[in-house]
């Protein structure tokens, strides 16, 4: 059981909506911690809310807990009851050895002092004495890597500089058990990289820690397990590989259901729409495999057809756009009639045809076909006509693929 | 509260343990203040000076009858102020020192007692630079040094307790609602006023009643006469409002204690 640094049983936290409210509140939890009594914890009161509730979990030496779960799910909660920032309503909660948050890096900060000064009031606050930071003071210059204006006022620092030093500090003191709260969303590439080479060594040399971040790639690379919060519960707990599926899993499906709520809501997501203009009626445009079979789900391999048609009252030659977007609405590809010197044909006031894609070298996800009809720089019509999903052949694997495009390759 | 041993057992280790960080925030505390400032430590008697040129002036215009004074009114308002304004420091300091470092409070945990020690630090060395402005005021008005001045540390001890002891009671609350830290800026501008600082002790009417229920006045008497030798009529309160606030100063000190983590969890990041 020695091995146990954090075991928590049962925790529960309550917050208040209204701010006056909530205030009020603290003076009367005050006021029943002053006289001894327990008040009625457990019951919540006008506006309140549970934050967590009757969250359980334990933490070993050496191991890495992610905490997954969107916002306002608990997590920044949790990791404050665990740096006794905040009293839990009810619960038991045991920490074994020292706690260090690389939560809020550099706080203590005072602008007009120089960086040095600035180390050893923030090693102060941290729980290091003056000595202590002599004998680490190379390092964290080192570490922090930011040269000379460490003899600058902190307020001539960018943002990234501050942190890096703020982080350099936090890791000097030997903790037994470090809270992460999106520290490695900031600062640029070199110094995320630098940070989670020393987590890892923190992490050898027996430190715990728990890791909240919304980056996934993160989570699967640090984390042994996971605890997924869901609007303050527990909603599952377990190895990081099948945790973090079923939360993206459970992410994307909640993320259709809002979409489906809001069909309109999504088409702005990808530049300018219209709809409707005179000249242009009847657009369809669908995508189909080589049978001429639709269908919305596509591999990164094989080839496949966009098929369209519509009916055009514009005498001028037919310039013609497809446009395929990420869902978060970055742009991939173009492909353009007229650039392709390519004419296409009206019969009539009707236009039709297809275009043969050889392999659309994506990784899986979600995508969006934005086509465009346009008299020069003027709009007929545009829109997202199709979303479509683009799978590979081992979907166990997908959750690990970084990046955007699909390299065709070989391991030779 | 239910356990009140361990309660002061453990607040006595938080405060040795957090000497060390005190002593750091005070330094930051200091340099950062005068870092962006011309007049520099100029600034800890610039007040008190003019409160005492103004009433001089005002007196001296016969605007104000302050009447008999045992030294010259000039010296004797200027020591006047010195004292209360160290009372008001003291009063003042811990609401200030946490509302500073509010942003430090919510992220990190370190010993909350190190915030009001590192801002105690800064009222004795404020006293220590207003200390310099009474030479030239005992030497200009050839003030008479005698013996009873070695019982002053004393008497500013009691000031300095008195202070903390209603700024500690009022801090957690101040933390809550804002009114208390406008409020009190203009009670301690009245209370001043009400407090025998700038005149001698009142003997009759309703200043005089006043003056005997307000707790700054014995000590801050005492501690005048005892500067300028004169005898001191009010021991007996000096000792009761002395002791009683040093008894209050743990006392607030607990109960900050006990508030804190409360506080601290309202008040979000």
């Amino acid at each position: 059981m020695s091995d146990v640094l954090i075991q928590a049983e049962n925790l529960g936290k309550k917050f208040c909506r209204r701010l006056r409210r909530s205030l009020w509140y603290g003076a009367l939890d005050i006021g029943s911690d002053l006289i001894g009594s327990n008040g009625s914890k457990t019951h919540l009161r006008k506006e309140e809310f549970w934050a967590l509730n009757k969250v359980s979990f334990n933490l070993r030496r050496g191991e890495c807990l992610g905490l997954i779960g969107r916002n306002g799910s608990g997590k920044t909660t949790l990791l404050k009851i665990i740096n006794n920032l905040m009293k839990l309503d009810y619960g038991r909660l045991q920490v074994r050895g020292r706690v260090g948050a690389l939560i809020a890096l550099g706080a203590g900060f005072n602008p007009l002092l120089t960086g040095r000064e600035n180390v050893y009031v923030n090693g102060a606050v941290l729980g290091l004495t003056k000595k202590d930071v002599d004998n680490g003071m190379e390092e964290i210059l080192d570490f922090a890597g930011i040269g000379e204006f460490i003899d600058a006022p902190v307020q001539s620092y960018s943002s990234g500089m501050a942190v890096r030093l703020g982080f350099a500090i936090a890791t000097r003191f030997s903790p037994n058990v470090i809270l992460l709260d999106e520290v490695l969303a900031v600062g640029d590439f070199g110094f995320q990289s630098k940070c989670l080479a020393r987590i890892n060594e923190l992490k050898r040399s027996g430190v715990a820690s728990i890791l909240v971040s919304h980056n996934m790639a993160h989570i699967t690379q640090y984390a042994d397990r996971c605890l997924w919060l869901e609007k303050g519960f527990v909603h599952d707990v377990g190895e990081t590989k099948e945790m973090s599926r079923a939360y993206l899993q459970f992410s994307q499906e909640q993320e259709s259901i809002k979409e489906n709520n809001k069909q309109d809501g999504w088409k702005y997501a990808f530049g300018p729409v219209v709809e409707e203009h005179p000249q242009i009626s009847q657009l369809h445009v669908s995508l189909t495999d080589l049978d001429g079979q639709p269908t919305k789900k596509l591999s990164s391999i094989d080839p496949f057809i966009i098929q369209y048609s519509f009916e055009t009252t514009n005498p001028r030659p037919v310039n013609l756009t497809f446009r395929f977007y990420k869902k978060d609405g970055t742009l991939l590809a173009t492909i353009n009639n007229e650039l392709d010197e390519f004419q296409v044909q009206a019969k009539g006031k009707l236009v039709e045809g297809r275009v043969r894609i050889e392999n659309f070298s994506v990784l899986p996800g979600d995508y969006v076909l934005v086509a465009v009809v346009q008299d020069g720089p003027e709009y007929l019509h545009r829109r997202p006509m199709v979303r479509f999903q683009v799978t590979s052949r081992n979907q166990e694997s997908d959750l690990f693929r970084h990046g955007i495009v699909h390299v065709p390759h070989q391991w030779i | 509260m239910r356990r009140p041993g361990q309660l002061i057992r453990e607040f006595f280790q938080d405060i040795l343990a957090s000497r060390e960080l005190a002593w750091s925030l005070f330094c930051r505390d200091l340099k950062a203040a005068y870092r962006q400032s011309f007049l520099g430590y100029l600034w800890v008697f610039l007040p008190p000076l003019f409160t005492t040129l103004t009433f001089t002036f005002l007196n001296a215009q016969n605007i104000l009858s302050i009447g008999e004074t045992p030294i010259p009114y000039a010296a004797y308002a200027m020591l006047g102020t010195l004292l209360w304004q160290n009372f008001v420091d003291a009063l003042n300091s811990p609401i200030k020192s946490v509302g500073i470092n509010k942003a430090m409070l919510v992220k990190v945990n370190f010993p909350r007692e190190a915030l009001v020690l590192s801002g105690l630090g800064e009222v004795i060395f404020n006293f220590f630079i207003r200390l310099l402005l009474l030479i030239p005021v005992f030497i200009i008005f050839e003030i008479p040094v005698t013996a009873s001045i070695l019982w002053f540390p004393l008497g500013f001890l009691g000031l300095i307790l008195l202070g903390l002891a209603i700024g500690l009671l009022l801090t957690p609350l101040a933390m809550l609602f804002g009114d208390v830290q406008r409020g009190l800026g203009l009670a301690t501008g009245i209370w001043m006023l009400l407090t025998p600082a700038l005149y001698p002790l009142p003997k009759e009417g309703i200043a005089a009643t006043v003056a005997e229920w307000n707790p700054v006045s014995p000590i801050l008497l005492t501690t005048r006469n005892w500067l300028i030798s004169e005898p001191t009529l009010q021991m007996e309160s000096f000792v009761i409002v002395a002791g009683t606030s040093g008894i209050l100063v743990v006392l607030a000190f607990l109960f900050y204690r006990i508030s804190m983590p409360h506080l601290i969890g309202r008040m979000g990041a």
